[in-house]
């Protein structure tokens, strides 16, 4: 695959398949950026694809950037690629082909250093049965270094639990482990928090809560988050940018507003049922994608 | 603390925190295996007792002499052989086997009418000896066992007195003796004053310890290994570890030195539980092995201790890469069966045969087999023959270093979230 350069860092997929080491194209073009010559976006996602097996192709060729302190939204049906492409983000899965870069760190070379800078929630998580809410954060802390103390007292006032941070996690209630997770995710002072839907399966008060915490957070350490979630009023209201994902494909990409006016629709829902169900065409008009 | 540090702690506190596990690895052989023990010499005594109490009929068709003839002899050479005897009076022997069984024997004797006169006249006798089954236990069998016992050793005190009225001036011993064992034991050249069936079972009851253990062990061990990895699929704690500015391999081997921890506590437990096992039962043997020269060597010991450290690095290891392909405790749990077959045929097959003695095509098993060797190490502090050992522990060191790497390999790439058995079942993608 073929990427043409731009004033923005990359334009739209250029269509063929000539075999073209992406990677060095792309390592070659950020190379300026990483230098600290020139504002570095937090993530940035080329011509990624990830292909299970030869019949399951998660990815087709993402691309996407996202700037710093920016809340990005990723959305889309389900089996989209929407964890798949967060799990690669989060160096958990390897990239069949393309680049994957946070602050200019390959997800795939630079595993460790991504490690240090990114915090990651999966949308299954759960929590050490046998540990306190505050042993299980403490655990969490030391792998960051640093005064661990401070990033403790940071998550246990983050998660909110009260006394009960210090009953063991098997007596929590699936809101209260959520809690915990969102606490262990937002304490440290990540350069991208990641999360996948950070708020599935809970009940209105909690899912409240914690968007709350997501947003209070945000606003405090002016970081980046990257945010898949089903629930789109959750998107709209904590996300800067959207993008939705579908077959594998960005299938288009803006602000809320800037979609909504597109599809010329009145929420966030709308836009996800036309651009999914009613197979309209990809209007790839702003952001990574060029 | 280091990031390895921080995985041990973490995981020591998750494992001494569930109490099924520390029920299941420490408690559990401390208690059962002296209650075992307890229960097993409860019911040997309580044999020797019913020996004592449960009759033996005797019924006597022999009128010739009275109390004074071979018929009384008999009687009370029985009851001197703790066994109570009960005379009984029949029509024949029909009626006495059912006045016997009516009547609680366990044993019924039948002498012939001409009992005392056959002996007497040098003839043999043929009695009638009817074991009574009830319950079909241990305490029947082992009744008739000691009558017949008592009937053999009748036998020889009549031929040692028909034998002193043929010889009035010579002794008893000399008669019925022409030959007397003193028996001793030779220990690496060394003459001791020692019954060899003591020194054998003492050394045999060690040697059966540390098979039985290992076997045990081993296997659990690999449970726990196997079951930590898919607990962090099943609670879904997993993804977020694997996120973490970690190496992997601290992961893997923080995961295996907790489970050695855990597992310490449980040789000693076990260790304990099977000494108390084995010496309730009385298969401790008694012998002083530091008098027998028998003290285990320090190379002995540092062979024994490297066969069993590597065995265990090798058995977690092949756990943990097992549990990979699994997604839950469950599947872990099952999918560990395939570790079972290498870790029990050598501890079986060592128990009760030294490697030597097997056919060649076995040999070759037993020796292929790394856990084959804190057995083989073991039995070498008795007979202190090393260099057999000290090649296997090269072997094991090798192929723990391979099972070591591929699990720190698989541990580093996606296979550990995305890898799964799934028998006789179409692919699934993961969830996207």
């Amino acid at each position: 695959m073929i990427y043409k350069r731009c004033c923005r860092g990359f334009c739209a997929r250029a269509p063929g398949t000539a075999d073209v080491s992406v990677t060095e194209i792309f390592l070659s073009a950020v190379r300026p950026y990483r230098n600290g010559g020139l504002a570095t976006a937090t993530l940035e996602i080329s011509g990624l694809v990830k292909q299970y097996s030869a019949q399951i192709r998660a990815l087709d060729g993402i691309d996407l950037r996202v700037e710093e302190g920016e809340v990005f939204g990723l959305i889309g049906p389900n089996g989209a690629g929407k964890s798949t492409c967060i799990r690669i983000v989060a160096t958990l899965l390897a990239p069949t082909s393309g680049v994957v870069l946070v602050r200019g760190l390959d997800v795939t070379r630079e595993q460790m250093a991504v490690r240090k800078i990114i915090s990651y929630l999966p949308e299954e998580a759960g929590a050490y049965e046998n540990l306190s809410g505050e042993e299980y954060l403490r655990f969490m802390a030391r792998f960051y270094g640093g005064d661990t103390t401070e990033v403790l007292k940071r998550g246990v006032g983050i998660a909110d639990l009260g006394e009960r941070i210090k009953s063991k996690t098997k007596e929590y209630s699936k809101g209260m482990k959520r809690r915990l997770l969102i606490g262990r995710t937002l304490m440290m002072e990540s350069k991208l928090y990641i999360m996948d839907e950070p708020t599935g399966g809970l009940d209105v008060l909690h899912a409240h809560h914690i968007r709350n915490m997501i947003m209070d957070r945000i606003k405090q350490t002016n970081t980046t988050a990257l945010i898949s979630s089903h629930n789109l009023l959750e998107v709209e209201y904590l996300c800067n940018r959207v993008a939705i994902i579908n077959r594998g494909r960005i299938a288009c990409i803006g602000t809320p507003a800037e979609l909504k006016g597109r599809f010329g629709a009145a929420n966030l829902e709308e836009v996800f049922m036309k651009v999914v169900e009613g197979n309209k065409p990809i209007p790839v008009t702003a952001g990574g994608g060029g | 603390m280091g990031p390895l540090g921080n995985i041990i702690q973490k995981e020591l506190m998750e494992m001494f925190r569930d109490p099924k596990l520390i029920l299941g690895m420490v408690l559990v052989p401390i208690i059962m295996f002296p209650i075992m023990g307890v229960a097993m010499s409860s019911s040997y005594e309580a044999t020797q007792n019913a020996m004592r109490t449960s009759g033996v009929s005797l019924y006597s068709q022999d009128a010739s002499d009275g109390n004074a003839g071979y018929t009384a002899f008999l009687c009370t050479y029985l009851e001197l052989n703790n066994l109570t005897v009960k005379n009984l009076t029949a029509a024949d022997t029909a009626e006495a086997v059912r006045k016997a069984t009516d009547g609680g024997a366990v044993v019924l004797v039948a002498l012939p009418a001409n009992f005392t006169e056959n002996i007497m006249a040098l003839r043999y006798n043929t009695i009638g000896v009817y074991a009574i089954f009830r319950d079909f236990s241990m305490t029947e069998g082992a009744i008739y066992s000691q009558v017949v016992s008592v009937l053999d050793g009748f036998n020889n005190l009549v031929v040692a007195d028909r034998l002193q009225n043929a010889y009035p001036n010579e002794s008893v011993l000399n008669l019925t003796f022409p030959l007397v064992a003193k028996s001793e034991s030779v220990i690496r050249g060394q003459v001791h004053d020692a019954d060899p069936n003591v020194v054998g079972m003492t050394v045999v009851g060690s040697a059966m310890i540390m098979p039985l253990t290992l076997m045990l062990l081993l296997i659990m061990a690999g449970q726990l290994a196997a079951t930590s990895v898919a607990m962090e699929k099943e609670q879904k704690t997993l993804e977020v570890l694997l996120s973490l500015p970690v190496r992997r391999i601290n992961i893997l081997i923080g995961k295996l030195s907790g489970v050695m921890v855990v597992s310490l506590f449980a040789t000693v437990s076990y260790l304990v539980g099977f000494t108390f096992y084995f010496n309730s039962m009385g298969l401790g043997g008694g012998a002083d092995l530091q008098a027998l020269g028998l003290n285990p060597e320090p190379v002995g010991l540092m062979l024994l201790g490297t066969a069993l450290l590597l065995s265990f690095i090798s058995a977690l290891s092949l756990a943990v890469l097992l549990s990979v392909f699994t997604k839950d405790v469950r599947s872990a749990q099952s999918l560990m069966g395939v570790l079972y077959i290498p870790i029990m045929v050598p501890a079986l097959i060592l128990m009760f045969a030294p490697v030597g003695s097997l056919p060649a095509g076995l040999q070759l098993v037993v020796l292929a087999i790394p856990f084959s060797y804190p057995i083989l190490a073991s039995q070498a502090l008795y007979t202190q023959q090393y260099l057999l050992v000290a090649i296997g522990v090269a072997y094991q060191a090798l192929f723990t270093a391979a099972v070591l790497g591929l699990a720190a390999r698989i541990f580093s790439t996606e296979k550990i979230l995305t890898a799964k058995l799934e028998f006789g079942k179409k692919k699934k993608a993961p969830e996207n």
